[in-house]
C-alpha cells in the first residue's frame, strides 16, 4: 500500500539528500583540491637539478673561458683559475649524478663535460708546446748541442773572432730551427685546430644536452598545468552542478514548506471556521430551542388557561372526561418541550443542578400520587417501599423527579398487567453524606439485550415500531442518563423480554442538618384584596388577553388591554391602573422596554404602578433582564389562574416576588443560621469558612450593639438603616425569620410606627439574633476543634 | 495577550463583602481557566476606599446601595463618574424599590441586582457579561 508521506518526513528525507550531497561534494572537492594542491606545489617547488646543471655549465664556460684566455694572454691566472675550477666542476657534476641518480642523462652530461675539461687541457697543453718552440731560444738549443759535440764551435765561431764563425752554418742552424719550428707550430697549430673543434663538438653536444633538458622541462611543467587545469575545471563543474542541485533541493524544501504553511493556514482558517459554524450553529440551535419554547408555550398558555377555565365551570360528565383528555395531552406535551429545552441544556453544559435541601421520601409519594392517574384501566399495581433513617438530603429535588418520572413513566407505558414496584434504600450513611439506592421494577415487555445496549441513546427506542406503538420522542432515557451522569451516579439496567425490567439508580446526597422542609401549599386567594382593583393586561396574543381577562374578571378585577408597550404607557397616562401584567416578546415595543419607559415617568403615581411580567423566556438572564427593567414579580408560561392571583396579591402585599423562597408567606420562615449554606456558598474552604463565621459573629454583635444603643436614643432612621444592613446576612445564612423581623422593623420606623412597637420588634429580633450568634460561636468552636 | 480586569466590591456589610468577594473570585478563577483572564478584585467597606483606587483602571464595581452615615450608591456613583467614565457597575440592594433601577441607571449604574439568594450568582452572571462585551 502506498502510503502519502507526511510533511515531516517529506523533510527529513530532504534535508538528508541535501546532507548527502553536501558530504559527497564536500569530499569530492577535499580530494580534487588536495590533488591540485600538492600538483601546485610540486610545479611550485624550485628545479634544483635544472638549478644544479646551470651552476655546473656556468662553471663550464668559466673553466672554458679561463683556458681560452689562458690560450691568448700565456697569463698563469687564467691557468690558475682553469685548474681550481676544473677540480670544483668534477665535484659538482659527480655530486649531481649522486643525487639524481635516477636521471641517467646526467651521465652522458658528465662524460661531456669531461670530454670538454680534456680538450681545454690539451688545448693548453697545446699552447704551452708552442710556447717552448720559440726561435731564438731553439736555436741556443741547437748552438749548445752542437758545442756539447763541437766544443761551443758555433759561439765561437759567432762571438769569437778569434774564432770565425762560419756564416753558413750558422744561417743552416737557424733555418733548421726555423724549419722545426715551423713544422712544431703547423703541427701545433693542426692539432690546436682539431682540438678547438673537438671542444665545438663538445660544446654544440652540451648544448644539444640543455635544450633537450629544457624542452623536457617545458613539457614536464605543461603537463602540471594541464593536469592542474583539468582538476580546477573539473572541480569547477562538480562544484557548480552541486550547487544547483543543492538550490534546487532547498527550493524543492521551500515549496514543500510554503505549501505546508499554506495548507496548515488553511486547515486552520477551514478550523475555525468550522469551529465559527459549529458555535453559530449551537447558538442557532439554542435560539431556535428557546424561540421554538417560547412559541409553543404561548398557545399552550391558552390552551392549558382555557381548558382550566371549562373545567371550572359546569360540565357533563363526558365533557369532563374529554376535557380531562385535552388536559392531559396539553401536559404531555408540555413534558415534551421541558424534555428537549433539558437535553439542550445538557448538551450546551448549561444544565446545573440545584442544592437545596429536600424531602426525598415525600418527593418518591409525591411521585406516585403524579403517576397513580396513568395506570387508570390497566391490571397494574404501582408499589412503593421506602427504607431510609435520613429523609433530608441536599440535592435538585426537580431532576431526580424528572429522572424517577422518566423512568416511572416508561416502566407504565410497557407494563400491561402485574405491577411495578419504586423503591427507595439507603445504603451506607455517614454523618455528612448518604447513598440513595432507587429500584424501579416491572413486569412489563422487558427487552433484549440488543436493545439495552442502545435504549439510553438519544432519540433511540427499544425498536422502531416501539414509537409507533407506544409513542415517546425517545428522549426521556437518554436524558435520564445525563441526568444521573451530572449527579454522579450510577445506572444498572437488567431485563429480559416479556418477563420485565429491573433499573437500579445510585445517588449520593449530602444529608441536610434541617430537620422537616415546609410544604408549599397553595392558600384560598384573598379575594378582598383583589377586588375592585384594575388591571392592564399587555400582550399582543389576543387568547391570552381573553384568558387572562377571564381569570381576573371572575375575581372582579377591572381589565384594560394592550398589544405592545406603546399601548400599554398610553393606558398608563390616561387611566388609574393598580397593576400591570406585561408580555415581554411584543412588536414595537416589548415588555422590559415598556417597564422602563414606565418607570421613567414624572408622575409618582404612574410610575410607580407594579408591573408582573409573563412570559415564557424563563432562563435564567431573561428573569435578570426583568428584574433590571424594575418590575415587581414575574409568572411562567403556561400559568395556572392561581399562579397569577397568588402572585398579583403578592404584589398587592408589598412583597417582591423576586424575594427568596423562604420568604413564602405559606412557609414557616426560620430562624436558625443554614451553615450547610455558608459552607456552600464558601465553597467548602474550611478556612474561608472559620473567616466568614468570625465576620459574622463580629459584624453582628457590632450592628446589635448600634441597634441597641439608636433605639435608647429612638433614632428610628438609623434603626432602619442598620436594619437594613442586618438583612443580607440572615438572608445569606436562610434565617429568614430574622431577616423577616429585620424587615418589619426597617418598614415600622420608615412609616413612623410608635416607638414602643419598634422597640417591642427590635428586642424580640436581638433575642433571636443573639441565639444566632452563640449558634455561630459553637459551630465556629466546632470547627476549629476538628 | 492576557486580558486584564479589575474588580472593586463596595458594600459596608463586612459579611456579604467577604462572601461576594470570595464568590467571585471563585467565579473568575474557573472562568479564566478557560478564557485567558487576568483579574483583581478590591473589597471596600467604605466610599473613600473605593474613590482612592478608582484610577487604577477599575473596570467593573458592585456596589451597595446603603453605605451607612446617610451615605447612597448614588453619591458614590458621581464621584465614580468623576473619575472614571469608563466602568460598568451593579447597583446591589436589599431595597426594593423597582424605580431605584431607574434613578442609578441615570447616574450611571449599568444593572441592578436585589439581595436574595440568587444575588451572588446575578452578580458573577453581570462580571461574566460585561468581560464579554469589553473583549
Amino acid at each position: 500500500m502506498i502510503r502519502k508521506l507526511s510533511f515531516i518526513n517529506k523533510i527529513y528525507i530532504i534535508i538528508a539528500i541535501i546532507a548527502m550531497i553536501i558530504l559527497a561534494v564536500s569530499m569530492f572537492t577535499y580530494s580534487k583540491f588536495s590533488n591540485t594542491l600538492s600538483i601546485l606545489t610540486e610545479t611550485t617547488k624550485p628545479d634544483y637539478e635544472s638549478i644544479r646543471i646551470q651552476t655546473v655549465l656556468n662553471r663550464l664556460n668559466k673553466i672554458d673561458n679561463n683556458a681560452k684566455s689562458y690560450v691568448i694572454t700565456q697569463s698563469k691566472d687564467y691557468l690558475k683559475n682553469f685548474k681550481s675550477n676544473v677540480k670544483e666542476l668534477k665535484l659538482k657534476s659527480k655530486k649531481i649524478i649522486t643525487d639524481f641518480s635516477s636521471n641517467t642523462n646526467l651521465l652522458v652530461l658528465d662524460t661531456l663535460i669531461n670530454n670538454k675539461i680534456n680538450v681545454l687541457n690539451q688545448l693548453i697543453l697545446t699552447q704551452d708546446l708552442k710556447e717552448n718552440t720559440d726561435g731564438l731560444s731553439n736555436i741556443i738549443r741547437e748552438i749548445n748541442s752542437n758545442n756539447k759535440s763541437d766544443k761551443n764551435k758555433i759561439w765561437n765561431k759567432i762571438f769569437h773572432s778569434k774564432n770565425k764563425v762560419n756564416k753558413d752554418e750558422v744561417e743552416r742552424i737557424v733555418n733548421n730551427v726555423k724549419n722545426n719550428e715551423t713544422l712544431i707550430k703547423d703541427t701545433l697549430i693542426t692539432h690546436e685546430i682539431k682540438l678547438l673543434s673537438e671542444d665545438k663538438n663538445i660544446s654544440n653536444k652540451i648544448t644539444d644536452f640543455i635544450s633537450r633538458f629544457e624542452i623536457k622541462e617545458k613539457e614536464k611543467l605543461l603537463n602540471n598545468a594541464s593536469a592542474n587545469s583539468y582538476a580546477i575545471e573539473s572541480s569547477r563543474v562538480i562544484l557548480i552542478s552541486s550547487s544547483i542541485l543543492i538550490l534546487i533541493m532547498l527550493i524543492i524544501l521551500m515549496i514543500i514548506i510554503i505549501r505546508y504553511v499554506n495548507s496548515n493556514k488553511s486547515y486552520k482558517l477551514a478550523l475555525q471556521k468550522e469551529k465559527e459554524y459549529a458555535e453559530k450553529l449551537a447558538r442557532t440551535k439554542e435560539q431556535f430551542l428557546a424561540t421554538m419554547s417560547h412559541e409553543i408555550r404561548t398557545p399552550m398558555n391558552a390552551v392549558t388557561g382555557f381548558i382550566e377555565q371549562i373545567a371550572l365551570g359546569p360540565l357533563n360528565e363526558e365533557q369532563r372526561s374529554q376535557i380531562e383528555i385535552v388536559q392531559k395531552s396539553s401536559e404531555d406535551l408540555l413534558y415534551i418541550i421541558n424534555d428537549i429545552l433539558s437535553l439542550s441544556k445538557i448538551e450546551s453544559g448549561k444544565l446545573k443542578l440545584e442544592k437545596t435541601s429536600f424531602n426525598i421520601t415525600e418527593t418518591i409519594h409525591d411521585l406516585k400520587n403524579s403517576t397513580t392517574s396513568l395506570l387508570r384501566n390497566k391490571p397494574v399495581t404501582l408499589n412503593v417501599n421506602i427504607d431510609t433513617k435520613n429523609d433530608i438530603v441536599i440535592g435538585d429535588p426537580y431532576r431526580i423527579k424528572q429522572i424517577l418520572l422518566n423512568l416511572l413513566g416508561n416502566a407504565i407505558k410497557f407494563t400491561h398487567k402485574g405491577s411495578i414496584t419504586l423503591s427507595l434504600k439507603e445504603l451506607k450513611p455517614n454523618i455528612d453524606k448518604t447513598n440513595m439506592l432507587f429500584k424501579i421494577t416491572d413486569t412489563g415487555i422487558g427487552m433484549t439485550p440488543e436493545q439495552l445496549d442502545k435504549v439510553f441513546n438519544t432519540y433511540e427506542q427499544g425498536e422502531t415500531k416501539t414509537e409507533r406503538a407506544y409513542g415517546g420522542t425517545g428522549l426521556g432515557l437518554s436524558i435520564t442518563k445525563r441526568l444521573i451522569d451530572l449527579h454522579d451516579g450510577s445506572l444498572t439496567v437488567k431485563s429480559k423480554k416479556n418477563e420485565g425490567t429491573t433499573i437500579e439508580i445510585l445517588i449520593s446526597y449530602p444529608i441536610s442538618k434541617k430537620a422537616e422542609i415546609p410544604t408549599e401549599k397553595q392558600q384560598p386567594v384573598n379575594k378582598k384584596l383583589l377586588q375592585d382593583k384594575t388591571i392592564l393586561i399587555v400582550d399582543d396574543e389576543p387568547f391570552n388577553r381573553q384568558l387572562l381577562e377571564a381569570i381576573l374578571n371572575k375575581k372582579n378585577i377591572h381589565t384594560l388591554t394592550a398589544t405592545n408597550g406603546i399601548e400599554a404607557i398610553e393606558q398608563v397616562n390616561n387611566y388609574h391602573i393598580d397593576l400591570i401584567l406585561m408580555d415581554n416578546y411584543m412588536p414595537q415595543m416589548n415588555g422590559t422596554e415598556a417597564s422602563i419607559k414606565i418607570r421613567e415617568l414624572k408622575d409618582d403615581t404612574k410610575n410607580n404602578i407594579p408591573i408582573i411580567v409573563i412570559s415564557a423566556a424563563v432562563e435564567n438572564n431573561d428573569v435578570s433582564n426583568y428584574m433590571s427593567a424594575g418590575v415587581n414579580g414575574f409568572i411562567a408560561k403556561p400559568f395556572k389562574e392561581l399562579d397569577v392571583l397568588y402572585k398579583i396579591e403578592q404584589v398587592f402585599e408589598g412583597k417582591n416576588s423576586f424575594e427568596p423562597k423562604g420568604k413564602h408567606k405559606n412557609e414557616k420562615p426560620s430562624n436558625k443560621i443554614d451553615f450547610d449554606n455558608l459552607k456552600k456558598l464558601c465553597n467548602n474552604d474550611q478556612d474561608f469558612y472559620t473567616d466568614m463565621l468570625n465576620t459574622f459573629i463580629e459584624s453582628t454583635s457590632e450592628s446589635s450593639l448600634a441597634l441597641k444603643k439608636k433605639l435608647a436614643r429612638k433614632d428610628t432612621e438609623s434603626i432602619a438603616k442598620i436594619a437594613h444592613k442586618m438583612k443580607a446576612t440572615f438572608g445569606h445564612l436562610e434565617a429568614f425569620g430574622i431577616m423577616n423581623n429585620l424587615s418589619a422593623i426597617e418598614k415600622n420606623c420608615k412609616i413612623d410606627k410608635p416607638i414602643h412597637i419598634i422597640k417591642v420588634l427590635v428586642d424580640d429580633t436581638l433575642d433571636q439574633v443573639n441565639e444566632t450568634v452563640n449558634l455561630a460561636k459553637q459551630e465556629l468552636n466546632t470547627v476549629q476543634d476538628g | 495577550m492576557s486580558k486584564r480586569i479589575n474588580i472593586s466590591v463596595l458594600d459596608d456589610n463586612p459579611f456579604f463583602n467577604n462572601l461576594a468577594s470570595f464568590r467571585i473570585n471563585n467565579f473568575l478563577e474557573e472562568y479564566s481557566q478557560n478564557n485567558t483572564l487576568d483579574y483583581r478584585i478590591m473589597s471596600f467597606l467604605h466610599p473613600e476606599d473605593l474613590y482612592q483606587n478608582l484610577g487604577s483602571g477599575t473596570n467593573i464595581i458592585l456596589l451597595d446601595y446603603y453605605l451607612g452615615d446617610s451615605t447612597t450608591a448614588i453619591d458614590v456613583l458621581k464621584k465614580i463618574s468623576e473619575k472614571n467614565k469608563d466602568c460598568s457597575i451593579a447597583i446591589v440592594t436589599q431595597k426594593d424599590d423597582p424605580k431605584l433601577s431607574f434613578i442609578t441607571r441615570s447616574y450611571g449604574a449599568s444593572a441592578f441586582i436585589p439581595k436574595d439568594d440568587k444575588t451572588l450568582e446575578r452578580a458573577c452572571y453581570f462580571i461574566e457579561k460585561t468581560i464579554t462585551k469589553r473583549f
